[in-house]
């Protein structure tokens, strides 16, 4: 599904996000990309659908190269990938429903897109999304009156009105409290159980990351440090990933409540 | 030890140029004063034009049938309608030419650095033009009268809103715009759907702004012959009918304040 090879990223100003990066993602996976903020989780998970362009090597998703790839394929690329965002980007002056509708988008005409002529199909697989994670019932309620907890389901929503097959979420639950965390991250993983959608999810707090994934990636300093399955980790496969003495209060950051 | 510390040690410094800036500023004021003529026997007898222009602004008979009451409501009436009518049709065109500028060349919703840089250099150039040039040069291209003040209307209030609005998208939280745009929407429609919604209730509280301003501009503008009240007031002014001048500047105060309230009240309901 997900092919990297050598996958460089310089930003104009100088910094170099990626080095090098490979990575294989299977059908189906769920993978949990872990590390300390500016380790370049966030570039790699932009580059896969080409809001971030990789500066050299090959970013292949769905057998499609994301890096050449034409304003269409791009389009057809982002509309099969749903993605969640760390402060859920919610346009917030309109309905939850107006918002999971966007996710639409990708499918639609352009002309049908921008005078938002939405189908009775289009409007049904919103309201399925808003079911799917429970909160169909604030459907016609303004987005910004939702808490942050409900806001990033709209936001899982909005992704699965994409009918994707492959979710990004960056950092979905970074900007939440403990508890609502974990809900947040049970939506995540029943959407990739039950409807067998790959995700990739970018996480720094450790319980979650040991808590839901199968396979994780940790990433330092634009390096991929560690790959492999969950079971196999170590403490001091963390440490590697942390770039430091890791002490019992980083692993109490978000224990269960 | 403390005494010693508690000293400002830049103290000597801080005086030194607290005395060079006061020096300066006398000085600045003397030579002004000198250039000028200043000369407090120059204001001998403004009081008494005061008066007298005062006397001549509210005669005897302002509020009787031949007064100028009576006579703004016959004769000025007409400009009144025409300046609120330049005003109004003024600042809706401008509302409307404005919104896809600003969209142009803000660097968030620019299509690409070409657009937003040419954008920004063509308007920011422009914008320094005095408006009182726009006024010259559109009544001088199309004669007195409401059209050239209509025009220059435009001109003025597309200016003032790309100021203000193009800085508003600026701050925006570019987030929804790329959460939108990872869906797979085109250009435009993405900002059809972040962007603008965010943003539609705001431009809409200015263009009610900008109906306030451009009714009074458009009242000033008349004064060099664009139509409307402004130019009735220079007629009137030049066969020296001060209290026909009186009672257009008294009825345009009660407009512009009922303007005001109205649209203090219009805009806090849009934003709420």
């Amino acid at each position: 599904m997900i092919n990297l090879n050598n996958v460089n990223v310089v930003y104009p100003t100088g910094t170099h996000a990626m080095k090098d990066v490979s990575l294989d993602v299977k059908d189906g996976e769920f993978l949990v990309i872990v590390g300390k903020s500016g380790a370049g989780k966030s570039t790699l998970l932009r580059t896969l659908n080409g809001l971030v362009k990789a500066t050299s090597g090959s970013v292949k998703v769905f057998n499609k190269e994301v890096t050449t790839a034409s304003k269409n394929d791009l389009r057809k690329i982002r509309s099969n990938t749903g993605m969640i965002f760390q402060t859920f980007n919610l346009v917030t002056r309109t309905t939850v429903m107006n918002n999971v509708l966007t996710g639409r988008l990708g499918e639609m005409s352009p002309f049908r897109g921008f005078f938002s002529l939405w189908s009775e199909d289009d409007k049904k697989i919103a309201m399925q999304a808003l079911e799917e994670v429970d909160i169909s019932e604030k459907a016609w309620t303004r987005a910004s009156k939702l808490s942050g907890g409900q806001q990033q389901r709209v936001g899982i929503a909005r992704a699965l009105a994409q009918q994707p097959k492959l979710i990004l979420a960056d950092e979905p639950v970074a900007s939440l409290d403990p508890v609502t965390s974990r809900k947040v991250m049970d939506y995540i993983k029943k959407i990739n159980v039950e409807l067998g959608i790959t995700t990739v999810v970018n996480l720094h707090f450790l319980d979650l990351a040991k808590d839901y994934a199968e396979r994780i990636v940790g990433m330092h300093d634009g390096n991929i440090v560690y790959d492999g399955p969950i079971s196999n980790v170590s403490d001091k496969d963390f440490e590697n990933i942390y770039g430091g003495q890791l002490t019992e209060d980083d692993f109490n950051d978000t224990r269960k409540n | 030890m403390i005494q010693e510390k508690i000293k400002n040690p830049n103290r000597t410094k801080n005086l030194q140029k607290l005395g060079l800036y006061s020096f300066l500023i006398i000085a600045i004021t003397w030579v002004g004063v000198i250039r000028i003529g200043f000369n407090p026997r120059r204001v001998d007898g403004t009081w008494e034009n005061f008066l007298f222009i005062v006397s001549k602004f509210f005669p005897d008979d302002y509020f009787e049938e031949s007064g100028a009451i009576n006579w703004a409501l016959d004769v000025a009436v007409d400009s009144f309608i025409e300046t609120i009518q330049i005003g109004l049709l003024g600042s809706i065109v401008a509302c409307i030419i404005a919104y896809p500028i600003c969209l142009m060349s803000s660097k968030l919703t620019a299509p690409n650095k070409i657009i937003y840089g040419s954008m920004r250099t063509v308007l920011n150039v422009l914008r320094t033009l005095p408006e009182l040039f726009w006024v010259i040069i559109a009544t001088t291209a199309l004669g007195f009268g409401s059209f050239a003040g209509l025009i220059s209307v435009i001109i003025f209030i597309t200016f003032i809103i790309y100021k203000l609005f193009a800085e508003t998208l600026d701050a925006l939280d570019p987030g929804p715009l790329e959460a939108v745009r990872a869906t797979g929407a085109t250009y435009f429609t993405s900002l059809i759907h972040s962007v603008v919604k965010e943003v539609n209730p705001v431009y809409f509280a200015l263009c009610i702004y900008m109906i306030e301003l451009s009714i009074r501009i458009s009242a000033v503008i008349g004064l060099v012959g664009a139509g409307g009240i402004g130019q009735l007031i220079n007629v009137e002014r030049v066969y020296f009918h001060w209290d026909n001048v009186s009672s257009i500047v008294l009825a345009m105060t009660l407009l512009i304040v009922a303007l005001e309230i109205l649209s203090t009240n219009i805009r806090t309901r849009i934003l709420r």
